[in-house]
């Protein structure tokens, strides 16, 4: 049988080089002279922009501690006190997220996870192709409701288990291969489909709410059935391109593992119980609010959010020691996504970059501002955190929007989305680099499959966008 | 008895020298790095071999060992994954994966 190392993570905890390219170029900015129509502020706005964007792309420090120092720049740039530069920390968006985390880590504690891949798994029969599209299609429902990176980090391991049973060892590597990057693919794309599936799509939710309201349905009225359609496609790709064998594996290991399991405790029971009334209240709170006469904005997402955590924690499901290894830092990088748009806008360097933009976006067809800003949104995420480059590229976009004259939803989501193909590089996103050090897939194959599958995909969002917008639906 | 300690980090260490007490018992010990607590705290001179166990390799290398008993220790792969995004939950999937892989008795300390 083959064995694969699991990697031993080594990396710098703190790179001062990278520091000091960060500051360079926040510093050439700051010396640049002054466009006519610009104000000090505008400019130190647009320093504080590139220092976000390097901080965030070049990770001199941990990505969360990168993040958290994007307030103390706005601060030191003289943009904003400190009340104001932390403020952005309070929106609505961040708190769903904090659901989402407990969410996850509930259904990791408790079992269910990997229980509901124990029975996607016994759906399949043994037969490998179906065995992919049941974990997948598993992985994907997860990951639309907990964030993304958790129900990955669960399920890898899983498919290590499930290579084992595999007698001959080249198809047990490609098995194993296909397995891992099937799940990180679905956890992607799941995680495209909601506001808490993923962080990218809680910065860009908090932004366009900000332009007008924008609610839980108003995102996944266009994701979730492009989701539907992108898992299968990449299933199907995903079975061509690693030649996947049409194999039957003998099922027994998993039937007795599901023996062993037992029936659903009550606490299991509980979980998928908050877990479906969040997903009620998110879907139908804004109506239900208005049929029961209830305050506005009592049953929005974040307050659903916010409930659902205290019940999780009073009721002793999750406690807050259990969260010790969960993915805070997308909190963070999230705040600081705000922390940037906010200043742009109060600066008035959003608008200056929009009539910067203007003469050479105005009157071009939606079609090509929208295949070239999905292109650099793909480009972009293969070398960068996802959630960092939603951040960055939220207020740029809706700034483009402006200057193009395009509904900013039309920009931001379609983008977003392909920011969430983030299938080539280790860097790409945490999911990539959980399929990185399972070992279980080379470099060189991450990068050919993630191109092969995500190009199609990406492709396919712009499409329908392009083919909503002519039938005005969006 | 014969005994595989999968990991030396701290409660591997611990209960490398709690078994040490039993001269019938046979302990051996592996982990991912060649230099883990256990080596560095002078509790063990080397290790038997240094090998990253997973799901996958778990039951082949067993049967090269031939323990009655496997123990792993957590630890050392929660060392290992640590600094990465949701590494703990990782780390701990890949325990329990190991644990459930495995053929012969596999207790996570």
């Amino acid at each position: 049988m083959i064995q694969y190392p699991l990697q031993v993570t080594r990396q710098t905890v703190f790179d001062l080089r990278r520091f000091f390219i960060v500051l360079g170029l926040t510093a050439l900015v700051l010396l640049l002279p002054f466009p006519d129509n610009l104000a000090e502020e505008g400019q130190r706005a647009i320093a504080l922009f590139v220092f976000t964007g390097a901080i965030l792309a070049l990770e001199p420090a941990p990505l969360p501690i990168s993040a958290l120092l994007v307030p103390v720049a706005q601060v030191a740039l003289g943009i904003d006190n400190v009340s104001g530069a932390f403020s952005a920390f309070a929106q609505p968006s961040l708190f769903l997220v904090l659901s989402s985390l407990f969410l996850a880590e509930a259904l990791r504690k408790h079992g269910l996870t990997r229980r509901l891949a124990i029975y996607a798994m016994i759906a399949s029969g043994g037969q490998l192709p179906r065995l992919l599209f049941n974990v997948m299609l598993m992985t994907t429902l997860l990951s639309m409701w907990v964030l993304n990176t958790a129900t990955t980090a669960v399920l890898i391991p899983v498919a290590l288990t499930i290579a084992q049973y595999v007698p001959q060892p080249e198809q047990a590597r490609r098995t194993v291969a296909t397995l891992v990057l099937g799940i990180a693919y679905a956890a992607s794309l799941g995680g495209m489909a909601t506001v808490v599936g993923s962080g990218e799509n809680a910065i860009a939710a908090g932004y366009l709410n900000s332009l007008r309201p924008f609610t839980f349905m108003d995102w996944s009225i266009y994701a979730i059935p492009l989701v539907l359609l992108l898992m299968p496609l990449s299933w199907w790709l995903l079975i061509k391109l690693m030649k996947m064998p049409d194999l039957k594996i003998d099922i027994m290991p998993v039937l007795r593992e599901f023996v062993r399991l037992g029936p659903f405790t009550d606490t299991q029971v509980r979980i998928l119980l908050v877990l479906a009334l969040c997903v009620i209240l998110w879907v139908f709170g804004g109506y239900l609010e208005g049929l029961l006469n209830l305050p506005q904005t009592l049953l929005s997402s974040a307050i659903v959010s916010i409930v659902a955590v205290a019940f999780l924690s009073i009721s002793e499901v999750v406690d807050w020691n259990d969260l010790k290894g969960v993915n805070w830092g997308v909190f963070l990088v999230i705040g600081a996504g705000f922390t940037l748009g906010d200043t742009l806008q109060k600066t008035g360097a959003a608008t200056w970059f929009a009539e910067m933009l203007a003469p050479s976006l105005s009157g071009l067809p939606y079609g090509v501002v929208l295949f070239a800003v999905v292109a650099v949104g793909f480009a972009l995420t293969q070398f960068m955190n996802n959630v960092a480059l939603g951040a960055i590229l939220s207020p740029l976009l809706i700034s483009i929007a402006g200057a193009s004259g395009i509904d900013a939803v039309r920009l931001v989501m379609p983008v977003m989305l392909a920011v969430g193909v983030a299938f080539m590089l280790p860097s790409a996103s945490a999911r990539m680099t959980l399929v990185s050090v399972s070992g279980a897939v080379s470099r060189a194959e991450m990068s050919r499959i993630g191109f092969l599958v995500g190009l199609p995909s990406v492709l396919l969002i712009a499409a329908v966008f392009l083919l909503l917008s002519v039938f005005g639906l969006v | 008895m014969r005994i595989w300690l999968i990991g030396a980090d701290q409660a591997g260490t611990v209960a490398l020298q709690q078994l040490r007490k039993n001269p019938d018992i046979q302990v051996v010990v592996s982990d991912a790095v060649s230099r883990p607590k256990a080596v560095e705290q002078r509790v063990l001179a080397q290790l038997d071999f240094v090998e990253s166990v997973t799901p996958l390799n778990i039951n082949q290398i067993a049967r090269r060992i031939r323990p009655d008993l496997i123990l792993l220790d957590g630890g050392a792969i929660q060392r290992a994954f640590a600094r990465l995004s949701e590494g703990f939950a990782f780390a701990e999937s890949i325990q329990n994966e190991i644990a459930a892989a495995s053929d012969i008795p596999c207790i996570i300390l």
